[in-house]
């Protein structure tokens, strides 16, 4: 196998690494803002909910 | 942000109310740390503090760790392929410190009945999953250069492969089960039971005759690759430790904020049904 052979796996090794870490980071935080929005609107309805 | 993180004499008046879904006991708060941060106020006002001196240091740390990783000299045997290792190793140790961290939580949620451990342990599982998975992906694009393969049924690889669908049994568990105490215990149990996995990883090398490589860095003769390669390797697994801490208090405060969003659901629907028993009452009399 050349050397320009084994640097594509190289390459796609950190792409996908790349593209894995970006994913966990976006999930997270596509989960906050959903759910601080959604806690927004509830606690506009019904208070903070401290007292349940 | 400040909208749904609570000021500190909100704070206070939460920690004297118990929660229905993360029970909190306020004369247990003045014991520690780890207890203070167990009341989800005290935590999410924490995570606000610390998460942006975390995400930095992180990025911080990758920008350090891959320009050593471009920057070291090439393996005299591997060649360039050697540079795959400051991924897949990282992405190997997080996958089982994540489960460790898993174990622990397990611990805390069965013995201590810590508020926030099933919390934690939850958050931690899609990590680790995805961790775990990069360590086989990676390691398989480095397999086939070296080895000629994209994969081998070898001790390390299967055992590995057994912690990745231990993650994903621990979630699809976490997804089954409704109520958070029955599917914490539940999950807890799980991952106790799973642990059992973590020395197998570790020693299946030694064990078995694998295509895998020994330990090279953590053995009891001192690491064996040398100091150009190992320094970038040690950043590298620094940055992604602090890239899994930056993200699992993010989602324990995301977890936190699912269980309130839970408990206000509930504190409607019995409203609700006080109105609709009020009015049903008010119909009745006339």
């Amino acid at each position: 196998m050349s050397d320009a052979d084994r640097m594509n796996f190289v390459i796609a090794a950190y792409a996908i690494a790349a593209l894995g870490l970006a994913g966990m980071i976006g999930f997270v935080l596509r989960d906050y803002f959903r759910l601080s929005a959604r806690l927004r609107v509830l606690q506009g309805k019904f208070g903070r909910g401290d007292e349940a | 942000m400040t909208g749904i993180l609570l000021s500190p004499p909100e704070a206070a008046a939460v920690r004297s109310v118990k929660c229905r879904y993360c029970p909190v006991h306020p004369r247990a708060l003045k014991r520690g740390l780890m207890l203070n941060l167990a009341n989800p106020a005290n935590f999410l006002a924490a995570a606000q503090r610390v998460l942006p001196w975390l995400a930095g240091a992180t990025a911080l740390l990758f920008a350090i760790g891959l320009t050593l990783a471009f920057d070291a000299p090439p393996d005299y045997q591997q060649g360039e392929t050697v540079r795959i290792m400051y991924l897949h190793v990282p992405a190997a140790w997080m996958a089982t410190f994540i489960y460790g961290v898993m174990t622990l939580a397990a611990l805390g949620t069965l013995v201590w009945r810590h508020p926030l451990a099933d919390a934690a342990q939850k958050a931690a599982a899609p990590l680790g999953a995805a961790f775990t998975f990069l360590c086989l992906t990676t390691g398989s694009l480095w397999g086939k250069p070296m080895w000629g393969t994209f994969w081998v049924w070898d001790a390390r690889l299967t055992s590995v492969l057994v912690l990745f669908i231990i993650y994903l049994g621990l979630i699809a568990l976490w997804r089954t089960i409704d109520d958070f105490g029955r599917a914490a215990r539940a999950a807890a149990i799980l991952t106790l039971v799973g642990c059992v996995n973590l020395p197998i990883i570790k020693f299946s090398v030694d064990w078995w005759n694998t295509l895998h490589q020994p330990a090279s860095v953590f053995r009891l003769g001192g690491p064996t690759i040398a100091p150009q390669l190992l320094w970038p390797l040690l950043v590298m697994a620094l940055a992604f430790t602090l890239l899994f801490l930056t993200l699992h208090i993010m989602a324990i405060r995301n977890e936190i904020l699912r269980r309130r969003i839970a408990r206000l659901t509930m504190l409607g629907a019995e409203r609700l049904d006080m109105l609709g028993q009020g009015l049903a009452a008010g119909a009745m009399s006339r």
